[in-house]
């Protein structure tokens, strides 16, 4: 017999959309991806996202007019959640989306840039466990009236050498990871986060070194590596740059050259305590 | 005499710590520049030499006069390799 359907809704960043699944550990996933995000019904219209598990056929996922299935649970909560970030990004009317990871020490928030596949997603895991609060690992929107940077939730992707990385530099993955590979930043704290600004901004630049090291580097060069990783959007290409060069007028600018995942974390978590002191 | 002239299209954001973000839209060149970039940028007004130019950072550096020389002529081409620059003919 078939599981009845559950309904939560959600409203991320203007975003409201009502996600709806017959799978237990679906729900419990996305309601803690989003669970900052919770609303109430309205009359307003929803993005319609949806995620039905089936014995024989697998799972089928839907967010608005793009669809697709997967074999496993984990696979079909990872197009999904992609799915809704990008609907998140694109219901946006004033924000820029930048692709960065951002981190708090207190009420100071770090952004971490750099491009995909640079390494944000360990380096943010491994600053967890040094006790640092991660917002997400992948995408912030910045308001470019107030200059808060509001990071969309994202489940981590992580390959099996980021994994082992992480074991052995001592963090302990939450059960979610452990199951269906589902694993969000409210499963690292459960603190709520406030929208702020972004005192320190750092980019990961290339190549990797024998040991991190950490420089500053002029506000200017951090607006041209921001902006190379801040997507198109509904702003003009000279209010994202007049934006951006405000949101790095007021931060300190870093560059990192990464090391090894302990080292580097250590140094970067220093960094960020030092600025919260 | 080479005398270079910004071009009107390039918006030039100076930033609190004296850097300079130079911004081309057409071609997407977005071009980050120090604080002697800053000023060089600044005497390229279609006015100043490459030789005026250098006159007035090696007042303002302490540095060899070669090795400005050969830092302005080097910058100046970055700029006009980016199209951020117009080259003007010489007057003389």
């Amino acid at each position: 017999m078939a599981r009845p359907f559950t309904e939560d809704l959600f409203e991320v960043y203007g975003c409201f959309f009502r996600f709806r699944t017959n799978h237990t550990d679906a729900r419990r996933s996305i309601v803690r991806l989003y669970q900052q995000f919770r609303c109430v019904s309205r009359d307003e219209t929803a993005v319609e996202a949806v995620l039905e598990g089936d014995r024989i056929d697998g799972f089928r996922w839907l967010v608005g007019e793009s669809a697709g299935t997967a074999s496993d649970l984990a696979g079909a909560l990872w197009s999904l959640e992609a799915e809704l970030c990008q609907a998140i990004i694109r219901s946006q009317r004033r924000c820029m989306a930048v692709h960065a990871s951002v981190f708090y020490a207190g009420s100071s928030a770090i952004l971490l840039v750099g491009r995909s596949g640079a390494g944000k997603t360990t380096l943010s895991l491994a600053l967890a466990r040094r006790g640092l609060v991660v917002g997400t690992d992948d995408v912030v929107l910045v308001e470019p009236e107030t200059l808060n940077v509001l990071p969309i939730p994202r489940c981590f992707h992580l390959d099996g050498q980021s994994v082992a990385l992480l074991e052995v530099d001592g963090f302990r993955f939450p059960p979610s990871w452990k199951r269906f590979s589902f694993m969000v930043p409210s499963d690292l704290c459960a603190q709520a986060i406030s929208p702020c600004c972004a005192q320190l901004l750092v980019f990961m630049s290339e190549p990797r070194a024998g040991q991190p090291h950490i420089s500053l580097t002029s506000q200017a060069e951090m607006v041209a590596r921001l902006l190379s990783e801040t997507g198109q959007g509904p702003l003009e290409d000279l209010q994202i740059v007049r934006g951006l060069s405000r949101l790095a007028g007021g931060a300190l600018c870093y560059s990192l050259l990464r090391g090894p995942l302990a080292q580097t974390a250590d140094a970067l978590a220093d960094l960020a305590l030092r600025q919260k002191q | 005499m080479a005398l270079f002239a910004r071009r009107t299209e390039v918006e030039a954001h100076s930033l609190p710590d004296q850097s300079l973000l130079l911004y081309e839209k057409r071609k997407g060149v977005a071009l980050p520049v120090n604080e002697s970039g800053a000023e060089i940028w600044e005497m390229c007004d279609g006015a100043h030499s490459v030789d005026e130019i250098v006159e007035h950072l090696a007042l303002r550096y302490d540095a060899p006069r070669s090795q400005i020389d050969g830092d302005v002529r080097g910058f100046l081409a970055e700029l006009l390799r980016n199209g951020l620059l117009d080259p003007l003919s010489s007057p003389s």
